[in-house]
């Protein structure tokens, strides 16, 4: 089947006009990086009594016909499927028998979505300007780091917190009820302004226009509620429309098309995709006229949309929400730490660390190269208040507003920030292991096995100064533990040099701390590091990190996880965010353009 | 008919029914005959979960089976020693994916194990696969099938500091991949169950109900027939609801609880469980449910301070200190003692209602358990269950029962079937090797 657009049809990379000269890798290298194979988040087992330094080897060929520069390269598939079959019961991923042709559209089903949390928040939000309480709800289930709601129904009680959501939203935008759309009922009657409301903030609610019989159910509630004046039956009708299935679903119908396995979405679920992607929330009136007009469905109408979304200032709700879950930060506000061990930790100071994180990774993305690179290694930040202390900075440095310069030498960085050095700790000292494993699963989106059945998890008796480094001894020199913990200590001891409120130290219980680590695990950076800033330097020479950074933002723009099917478009992503120099923001918009994002699988049956 | 200010702490069903006229009696009292005459009282099951196992040596009792002396983690439920059974050494089976603290929560009730699916990444700390949903019911849902059919709400499930949407958080199912989430807000809570809502409110629900319906019932053959089982559980909760919003008694006002705080925050989290526990006696004594459950905590990770404990160490962390550390392993005992208070509570308000010869503690079967036998191990074994009451004469009380490690927990699944009036169940969870009720529990 043909493409409605050419791939990255002229897409410049908009935000990044300043980008800063880099060093990239050799092109013999960055062919190799690129050739060396897909390796999907969460799929691949890394085992850990075998040799866990040695590189994650393809374990299937990906007849990959658009990449001829490199004939007779092999990419893993990811091992990764949507359903049960997705691993074999002895918990290695299965493999398909079947290559996948990438010179067709290739793309793994969506799962009917609910809308997360924030979504529907934000969505109400933007409908009746109005304020509901994203606690109202149950907390949502996880796509991988992200939320998302695909597989557990709803519930009774959900279905009842759903009613009460949409009746206390209804009732709070009555006094501007009649503004949502304008109408002149002194001129055109009652019954033809509802008519309109129903048209218009319908198609708002249901981010498509209504269909025939939709439209008649709530001119029907109209006449019912009429009687109890014009706003009251507008609030009965708002208040039904928040309750429907089209408005609580991310709905995409799979029409059957026989002979095909993929078609590419209506207008009007592209711009659903579109907007929760790039701007978390329901698509606004231009892009549903964008869908309308079918502008949005041509190549130079998508840029244009994708465009002015990028630069919309509500993208930093994106960019917010993937950092908070992809780092697992979110609750960084929230955690408690021992007051006589550091009284300086308040929630105040939780607060802060957590703006700290948002306000740099929205300028590296927004203001500065937007480079994956520079997530991992700038050395400025944006402390404010009580974290000007923890960073040993007077209020001078804060003054401007504007990112200020840290130690390099102690600094680099979102994992040497404090919402994820706090994080990953414990209430009255570090977790190397925490630490460790985020980095692991998270960041290099690698899994491991869980530990041996019947092993006594009880730490050991240590001396009450021992060091955390000294505690942790016990890991590598049980073999039953060390298998694993080799590799989640390696990295996770690097960053000792951090206390569990994120403070730079150069002594723990007395002793000069040790803040030597060893990656594994990784096809190009294993070995020894002193500190996260060399940690930081030595993942970007690595594929396992960009690969990731890909898939994450894959799995947070679709709801959902990749399938085998979606490999072409992982494996073409990752090579043109390698090309890009990493580049973020143009990473955002080839995933749009992708094939996974654009398209769906049609049924395979008939309806009953 | 009348309406009670407050739930009742005494009633008999016959005189109840006298008042009532006959649109109020149906669909609220479902075991009754026609004539109103119900022979018994309908028994109810209530689950009661606290996590990270126990501490054995400080559990256990000591002495015989019916002559006994509670340990230092059960001493607050002598009051209720002759109404309690308290089972030692079962064993839950060590089965499947995921790592003990989230497998071990929905593996209490349901008996079967995580599916091997790609939903979940590693939360919680254990590194390893992916997993899935639970894949199957809980013992209390599939009782709820026979005895909560007719009742206003099938099951009420009731949380504190009940954590996120995922199967170490989730502990009831209604099948494979339908978890029940607990309710967390006692007071929201309180406003479903026992507010009443105008006719006019009721109207504007029905008709949100009908069109939500309408466009559930197009949309199911417009997508993936994989998918349509998300429509028809929407579905079936809005019957529910049509038939609660159309039911026209509402027998109770409810009970008073302690003032409206924020239910997530730390320091309110005594006021929440026990408006919890309030609310889940009200909501049997009332009859609005037979089947209710409590969840408190997590099976992953109970990381949050107990400051009303003077304890603000994690309790996860704690349960993991070494054997020397003897100021840890102190607030362990505190945190588990408290737990126990808690259970006596509930014990104390199911038995304080008076009903026909008995009380509803009487009619209810009560069962306590944690996700795995000791959290500084791990270990499934030797997982400690207690039970309260006499499921309405089905179980004899105020024993110790040992079970050495002989016997796999879901035998007391199928034994709480049993003790439920559904005698024809053999087995309990897609791991069960046994068949039959556990032995000497039931009478």
């Amino acid at each position: 089947m043909s493409h409605a657009l050419p791939v990255r049809a002229g897409l410049a990379s908009p935000l990044c006009a300043r980008k800063a000269s880099r060093v990239l890798l050799p092109v013999a290298l960055r062919s190799r990086r690129v050739v060396s194979g897909w390796l999907v988040a969460g799929s691949l087992l890394v085992g850990c009594s075998g040799e866990v330094g040695a590189p994650l080897s393809p374990n299937s060929q990906l007849a990959d016909n658009r990449a001829p520069s490199a004939p007779g390269s092999s990419s893993a598939l990811p091992g990764v499927g949507a359903g049960p079959s997705a691993t074999k019961p002895d918990g290695t991923p299965s493999v398909s028998t079947q290559p996948l042709d990438c010179k067709k559209v290739n793309v793994g089903a969506t799962p009917l979505q609910r809308l997360a949390r924030g979504h529907y928040v934000n969505s109400i939000r933007d409908l009746l300007k109005v304020t509901v309480a994203k606690d109202s709800l149950p907390e949502d289930e996880k796509v991988g780091a992200f939320d998302g709601n695909t597989v557990a129904p709803v519930t009774d009680l959900l279905v009842e917190g759903y009613m009460s959501a949409a009746e206390s939203a209804a009732k709070a935008a009555l006094p501007q009820i009649e503004k949502l759309v304008v109408c002149d009922r002194t001129k055109l009657g009652d019954a033809a302004c509802a008519a309109q409301f129903i048209e218009q903030f319908g198609q708002r609610v249901y981010r498509r226009p209504l269909k025939s019989e939709e439209r008649a159910s709530y001119v029907a509630q109209f006449d019912a509620y009429k009687g109890k004046g014009y706003p009251a039956a507008l609030r009965v009708i708002v208040q039904t429309m928040l309750q429907s299935p089209n408005f609580l679903y991310r709905v995409e119908l799979t029409p059957v098309q026989p002979g095909a396995e993929v078609t590419t979405l209506d207008a009007y679920e592209l711009a659903s995709r579109l907007s929760f992607f790039l701007v978390s929330t329901t698509p606004d009136t231009e892009l549903l006229e964008a869908a309308k007009t079918g502008e949005l469905l041509a190549a130079d109408g998508l840029t244009k949309q994708v465009q002015r979304l990028i630069d919309d200032p509500r993208l930093s709700e994106t960019i917010d929400s993937f950092h908070l879950q992809w780092l697992d930060i979110d609750k960084v506000d929230t955690l408690s730490r021992d007051p006589a061990l550091f009284p300086m930790f308040t929630p105040e100071i939780g607060a802060a660390m957590r703006k700290e994180t948002l306000r740099f990774v929205n300028y590296v993305l927004r203001e500065d190269d937007g480079t994956l690179d520079t997530l991992f290694t700038a050395t400025y930040s944006f402390p404010e208040g009580p974290l000007l202390d923890l960073y040993g900075l007077d209020a001078a440095a804060a003054k401007t507003g504007g990112p200020v310069e840290l130690d390099p030498s102690q600094r680099a960085g979102l994992l040497t920030q404090p919402a994820f050095l706090a994080s990953h700790s414990y209430y009255g000292q570090t977790s190397p292991v925490l630490r460790g494993k985020t980095v692991i699963r998270n960041v290099l989106c690698q899994t491991m096995p869980d530990p041996p059945p019947n092993v006594n998890t009880t730490p050991p008796a240590s001396t009450p100064d021992a060091t955390t480094r000294e505690k942790l001894i016990e890991h590598t020199s049980n073999p039953s533990c060390a298998a694993c913990h080799k590799r989640i200590d390696g990295i996770g001891l690097g960053f000792e040099e951090f206390d569990a409120i994120g403070r730079f130290r150069t002594k723990e219980s007395g002793k000069p701390v040790d803040a030597s680590g060893n990656l594994m695990g990784t096809e190009m950076a294993n070995g020894a590091f002193n500190g996260v800033s060399e940690l930081a330097q030595k993942l970007l020479t690595s594929p396992e990190l960009p690969q990731c950074v890909t898939t994450q933002w894959v799995r947070f723009a679709l709801g959902r996880m990749e399938a085998d099917t979606d490999a072409c478009t992982l494996d073409k992503l990752f090579k043109d965010f390698s090309a890009s120099g990493h580049d973020i923001p143009a990473l955002l918009q080839s995933i749009v353009l992708s094939d996974a994002f654009r398209s769906k699988r049609v049924a395979t049956e008939s309806a009953p | 008919m009348s309406r009670s200010k407050k739930f009742p702490t005494s009633f008999s069903r016959r005189s109840f029914l006298a008042g009532l006229g006959a649109a109020a009696m149906s669909p609220y009292l479902p075991l009754l005959n026609a004539s109103g005459q119900e022979p018994t009282m309908p028994k109810r099951l209530v689950l009661f979960y606290t996590p990270h196992g126990t501490v054995k040596n400080q559990w256990k009792p000591s002495g015989t089976e019916t002559n006994f002396t509670l340990g230092r983690l059960l001493k607050p439920l002598e009051r209720h020693q002759k109404k309690i059974n308290v089972l030692s050494g079962i064993n839950m089976q060590d089965v499947g994916v995921g790592a003990a603290h989230t497998k071990g929560l929905p593996l209490i009730w349901t008996g079967s194990k995580l599916l091997e699916e790609t939903t979940f990444t590693r939360e919680d700390g254990a590194g390893g696969k992916n997993f899935g949903w639970n894949s199957s019911l809980s013992v209390d849902q599939r009782v709820a099938q026979v005895i909560g059919a007719k009742s206003a709400y099938k099951s009420l499930e009731f949380g504190v500091r009940s954590g996120g949407s995922n199967p170490a958080c989730r502990m009831i199912y209604t099948d494979a991949r339908k978890p029940l989430a607990p309710a967390t807000d006692p007071w929201a809570q309180f406003s479903r169950l026992f507010g009443s809502a105008t006719p006019e409110a009721s109207g504007e629900r029905l008709s949100a109900l009908k069109v939500a319906r309408a466009e559930l019932e197009r949309l199911s053959p417009k997508i993936a027939s994989e998918e349509r089982e998300k429509i028809s559980a929407h579905m079936e909760s809005l019957s529910n609801l049509e038939m609660r919003l159309t039911a026209t008694a509402q027998l109770c006002a409810g009970p008073t609880l302690k003032p409206k705080t924020d239910f997530n925050v730390v320091a309110n989290t005594v006021a929440v469980v026990d408006s919890q526990i309030e609310l889940i006696v009200a909501a049997l004594a009332c009859d609005l449910t037979r089947v209710a459950s409590f969840q408190y905590s997590v099976g992953d990770t109970d990381n949050k301070p107990y400051p009303w404990l003077g304890i603000n160490d994690a309790h996860h962390n704690l349960t993991h200190s070494v054997d020397t550390d003897t100021a840890s392993w102190e607030k362990v005992m505190k945190i588990r003692v408290w737990y126990a208070e808690k259970f006596a509570l509930l014990l104390d308000r199911l038995d304080s209602i008076k009903e026909g010869n008995g009380t509803l503690l009487d009619n209810t079967l009560v069962v306590w358990g944690t996700e795995l036998g000791e959290g500084r191990t791990h270990s499934f074994k030797s997982t400690p269950f207690v039970t309260a009451g006499g499921a309405g004469g089905a179980i004899a009380t105020g024993r110790y029962l040992e079970y050495e490690e002989k016997v796999d927990h879901n035998r007391l699944l199928v034994a709480i079937c049993h003790a439920m009036g559904l005698s024809d169940v053999k087995t309990f969870g897609n791991i069960d090797k046994g068949t039959g009720p556990i032995a000497r529990l039931l009478k």
